[in-house]
């Protein structure tokens, strides 16, 4: 069960003057009068008798002494509550006590306090504005406002929108704004250092600036009188050259010989004689020059130099030959780098050579002993081989001896034993006579003597060992043999090269000598060049001024036949150029001061306030974009968060959204509502409102009036369901204003639906409009649902 | 302050806004207790050694 208002009582509130009663019903109740007879007034009563405050003190539009009549110190409200058999009944007084109201609260007939009643009625002031007082912005904007103030809406009706606040109220321009002036006056205070550099001082800069701007002026108006000046002599020329017009082209030609002449004369005094010293000089040169080219055998260069006679040929010809010569001489020098190389690799070898013949030396003296050894046996028994041949033979001729000398022996002891032992019929196995003691005593036979083998044996062993030495001996002996030829040909080499080095060391000498010859003579070579061609300068100076002094005699004749004051129109001439050269060097002059005086105003403009704290001001930019940087991540982490709550919002409404819309919406035409988060161009979230037409979704903004209301106050009504309060009554404070009939006939539907739903027990409405009143009364009637009117006017 | 809502909110700003969630929930509450004046306040306390007034 739910609260519902039974009665509602007022002493002296507002506009209410003395004590006035009003009983409502559950059901409909309609307020209704004409502007300033109190219908608000009445509304907000309830809300204060609830809370002690209502909008309008809570804004600060009202003080809450202003709720009492103006004509009273004291005011009061009551108001009985209904909840099936119970009651509860709320009593708040305010009593006027100088520029401020005292209040007392009574509940239930007992003096109360705000938390008591808190607990009571379970809703919040806040709560109570969002979904118990359904104001006509809340509807307009749900219906007609844009996304973004739908957006807005919503999220007060959900009380999230001081996430949008706290958004708002981000320092982030204010950080972004001081970092930027901490940037301009560290700018300024650079600027100031280096003002302060080359002027000394700001102040100085400062008075420079104005001396500058100061002197700016003066040779503006300098410039200008020159420029007037100069005005006028171009005039007065104009009128000499009328006067001159049929010798305009000698005139002209005068003033140009004349500027010319004295252009020559202004180089110098005349020097006389000096065409002879250039012809001496010139011909001692070209000898010098001519010269030298023979000597670097540059025959044909030095005769192109001898055929040269006329001054200019003289000086091209004599530049090219010192260029020919210099030509010459990084020639040479390139012919010296490639020697000194080829000396140095030269010098190189033959220290390889040296040390190449002390090496074999070294080795032939260590291999001697062993070659002669070997030469000492050669030249006894030969070469090897005839030796080893040698050897061979007398191996086998003392084999043969020492056989014979052992079978001579032995023969001659078998015959002594035979004439010893006797040969009793023995015969002789090879000529089968029979042998006797006679027949043995004559043979004889020649024995071989021992001295004789022994003799032949030490010859035989004496030639071996000497052969096996030779054998041993023998590759020390070809090498010995080898390292000599070795050795010859290295000293041979040895001596070529120091020849050739000597040779190299001749040829560097000469070329060097040549090159300094030539390095030292060029430079002195151009110098007297470069005088002699001034000389000739001179000489053709000395020519030039003569003959233009014959052609302004000429000239001057011509002109004076006409009668024309030469020397006056002259003068014109020059005082024209004068002005002239001054008009260019005061326009330059007034460029650099201008310059220098807008630099400084620059500067000095940018330079905020004396004294800034450079170091100070850095780490104040350093900290403040900390913490424009931490604002701005907070920015972005509470966009994600009002975007979560957003979305949780719509998830916990949705169905209720729906459902309340099709309790309230009997037609066919739409199946449904949707409300989604949509994202915007600038990537924020905002809650989108759809109607459904055939499955498809229907932007607000296509539908009829009605069905907009309709939309929004099922949104209202869906927050006022699923909010846990309790009361049953729903506040409208003249919901509608400025609608057309169609809107107030659905509205008063609507109104009717609520009630017959369910919805709300109880809805009271405050309006001035007569004819929505008897739409809703129309209505209430055709459903056959109570309705209660309030009439009020400004009587009271 | 305390309500489920409040809470729900303190929760999703810890966890989107990691160091900065402390500075985040005091503007929060400041709003809370004192609307904008509140958040004023704290911001003013942050900022006035830079001589800056929001």
């Amino acid at each position: 069960m739910k609260y519902v208002i039974d009665k509602l009582g007022l002493i002296n509130f507002r506009v209410f003057k003395g004590e006035k009663d009003f009983v409502l019903r559950p059901g409909l109740t309609l307020i209704h009068g004409s502007i300033g007879a109190g219908k608000s007034t009445l509304i907000q009563s309830i809300e204060y008798c609830l809370y002690g405050e209502q909008l309008e003190v809570k804004e600060k539009i009202a003080r809450l002494l202003d709720l009492i009549n103006e004509e009273s110190d004291y005011a009061k409200v009551s108001v009985s509550f209904m909840n099936g058999d119970s009651g509860l009944i709320i009593q708040r007084s305010l009593v006027r006590q100088r520029d401020s109201a005292r209040q007392e609260l009574i509940i239930n007939g007992d003096k109360g306090s705000e938390e008591e009643l808190a607990k009571l009625i379970g809703l919040s002031d806040d709560d109570f504005e969002r979904f118990i007082l359904i104001t006509h912005r809340t509807l307009e904007q749900l219906a007609y406002g844009s996304i973004q103030r739908r957006t807005v809406i919503i999220d007060r009706l959900f009380d999230i929108d001081y996430i949008d606040s706290i958004i708002r109220l981000l320092p982030i321009d204010a950080i972004s704004s001081a970092i930027e002036k901490r940037k301009q006056e560290i700018a300024g205070a650079a600027e100031a250092s280096e003002l302060r550099q080359r002027y000394g001082s700001i102040e100085a800069a400062k008075q420079r600036a104005t001396s500058l701007r100061d002197e700016v002026g003066k040779v503006r108006e300098e410039l200008e009188k020159l420029s007037s000046a100069y005005s006028n002599l171009l005039k007065k020329r104009s009128e000499t050259m009328d006067k001159i017009k049929d010798v305009e082209a000698q005139y002209r030609q005068y003033v140009i010989l004349s500027e010319k002449l004295k252009e020559l004369q202004s180089r110098g005094p005349i020097s006389r004689g000096i065409e002879a010293e250039a012809a001496s000089d010139s011909e001692a040169l070209k000898a010098v020059l001519i010269a030298r080219l023979e000597e670097n055998l540059m025959e044909d260069e030095a005769q192109s130099l001898s055929k040269a006679s006329s001054p200019d040929e003289l000086l091209m010809a004599m530049y090219k030959a010192i260029g020919q010569l210099e030509e010459r001489a990084k020639e040479i020098s390139d012919d010296l780098r490639q020697y000194r190389e080829q000396a140095e690799k030269t010098r190189r070898d033959l220290e390889r050579l040296r040390t190449s013949v002390t090496m074999l030396e070294e080795r032939l003296h260590a291999l001697e002993p062993s070659f002669k050894r070997y030469s000492s046996a050669a030249a006894e028994v030969g070469e090897l081989p005839v030796a080893k041949a040698k050897l061979e033979r007398l191996r086998l001729d003392y084999e043969a001896i020492e056989s014979e000398a052992r079978y001579k022996s032995a023969l001659l002891e078998v015959i002594n034993h035979l004439r010893n032992h006797g040969v009793k019929d023995q015969r002789c196995p090879i000529c089968g006579s029979k042998l006797s003691i006679e027949s043995l005593s004559t043979i004889k036979v020649e024995t071989i003597k021992d001295d004789e083998v022994k003799e032949m044996r030490e010859r035989l062993e004496r030639m071996e060992r000497l052969v096996s030495e030779m054998e041993v001996l023998h590759p020390i002996y070809l090498q010995f043999i080898d390292l000599g030829k070795r050795l010859e040909e290295a000293r041979k080499q040895l001596e070529d090269g120091i020849a050739r080095a000597e040779k190299m060391d001749k040829a560097i000498q000469d070329l060097e000598r040549r090159y300094a010859s030539l390095s030292s003579f060029i430079p002195i070579a151009r110098d007297r060049l470069a005088r002699l061609e001034e000389v000739y300068g001179e000489v053709e100076r000395i020519k030039r001024i003569e003959e233009i002094r014959v052609e302004l005699q000429k000239l001057e004749d011509i002109l004076k036949s006409h009668d024309i004051n030469v020397e006056a129109a002259i003068r014109l001439e020059n005082e024209i150029n004068d002005i002239g050269n001054r008009l260019d060097a005061l326009r330059n002059k007034l460029e650099i001061l201008s310059s220098e005086y807008m630099e400084l105003e620059s500067k000095l403009s940018k330079i905020t306030m004396a004294g800034v704290d450079v170091e100070k001001a850095i780490r104040e930019v350093e900290e403040l974009e900390a913490l424009l940087s931490r604002f701005l991540s907070i920015k972005d982490g509470l966009l994600r968060v009002q975007r979560i709550a957003r979305q949780r919002i719509i998830e916990g409404i949705r169905d209720e959204f729906a459902s309340m819309f099709r309790r309230m919406y009997p037609y066919g035409d739409l199946s449904g509502v949707s409300i989604e988060l949509e994202q915007r161009e600038k990537g924020d979230y905002a809650y989108a409102l759809y109607a459904l037409r055939r499955g498809r979704k229907v932007p607000m903004s296509r539908l009829s009036d009605g069905q907009r209301l309709t939309i929004a106050i099922s949104f209202v009504l869906a927050m006022y369901k699923l909010v846990e309060h309790k009361f049953g009554f729903i506040l409208m404070d003249e919901p509608l204003p400025y609608v057309d009939e169609n809107v107030k006939s659905s509205f008063a539907n609507l109104l009717i639906n609520i009630l017959r739903e369910g919805i709300s027990k109880q809805v009271i409405v405050a309006t001035q409009d007569s004819s929505l009143m008897d739409s809703i009364v129309e209505k209430a009637k055709q459903s056959n649902i109570d309705i209660n009117i309030i009439k009020l006017d400004k009587s009271g | 302050m305390g309500t489920k809502l409040d809470e729900t909110i303190m929760e999703l700003l810890r966890r989107e806004l990691g160091d900065n969630a402390d500075l985040a929930i005091s503007l929060y509450k400041a709003y809370r207790e004192r609307g904008s004046r509140g958040v004023k306040d704290e911001l003013n306390k942050l900022l006035a050694k830079y001589g800056i007034e929001v």
